[in-house]
């Protein structure tokens, strides 16, 4: 668990490697479409077979809060029949 | 196997209640024995294809996302934060006892025995601000979790066997 400024902070850092994602996702799509990519500080670290696997290093070598996942498809999820309601 | 059952409420929703574990320090197997799990009301959503969580929860655990997706929904697609929680169904055990009654007679009851949780689940959840505000939940159980799940509904009822 993470303080509420620490908190802040993580979904800051998780912004901004989304930002460098998205900028990056066309070109790692040829090559690494089933991967997932492990950001840290909007910098490729690794790409990884399995999220488990990438959460798992970016836990141990920077910390929750401090890295993200993002899986290279990137495919929408679909929150289903209370999104009519709630959106 | 475990099982519960549950009406359905005014508004046509299975509401129960799920455990809510924050992701361990070093993202290890979880131990539900040396966590602090908060309890929280969840809609059993099969039209959902995952987990979602309210902001509420976010602030109540402190939960630090560690990724971003795009969520389409009935309205225009946006994008939102995930986490890891461990997510678990309290379950009340029951045995049927014997219980004597003021005319001498003795009928069998379900009587509670234990108080534990099932269904224990890792899962990658995404986060909404407005879930169950003022709905009654906020949690919606996808089908990611839901699938490892033996579900029966009828006459108003469910009943899941975990």
């Amino acid at each position: 668990m993470t303080t509420q400024s620490e908190m802040a902070a993580s979904e800051k850092e998780v912004e901004k490697n989304y930002a460098y994602f998205k900028k990056m996702q066309a070109k790692w799509l040829d090559g690494h479409m089933s991967d997932y990519a492990l950001i840290h500080r909007q910098k490729l670290i690794a790409f990884f077979e399995s999220e488990k696997d990438a959460i798992h290093t970016g836990v141990r070598d920077y910390g929750w809060g401090e890295f993200s996942v993002q899986s290279v498809r990137n495919a929408p999820v679909d929150l289903g029949h209370q999104s009519n309601a709630l959106f | 196997m475990p099982s519960f059952e549950q009406d359905i409420n005014e508004f046509r929703q299975f509401i129960i209640a799920v455990k809510v574990f924050p992701p361990t320090k070093d993202a290890s197997a979880y131990d539900e024995a040396t966590l602090d799990a908060a309890g929280y009301r969840a809609l059993v959503d099969t039209g959902a294809n995952v987990c979602s969580i309210s902001e509420k929860i976010v602030t109540d655990l402190n939960l630090p996302a560690y990724g971003r997706v795009e969520m389409t929904t009935a309205g225009a697609p946006h994008t939102t934060s995930v986490y890891q929680v461990g997510l678990a169904i309290p379950v009340t055990e029951t045995e049927i006892r014997p219980e004597k009654q003021e005319d001498g007679g003795t009928i069998m009851k379900p009587v509670s025995v234990a108080e534990t949780s099932a269904g224990f689940a890792e899962m990658k959840v995404t986060s909404f601000p407005d879930i169950g505000a003022d709905r009654g939940f906020d949690i919606i159980l996808g089908m990611d979790m839901l699938m490892h799940f033996h579900i029966t509904m009828h006459t108003g009822k469910i009943v899941i066997s975990i």
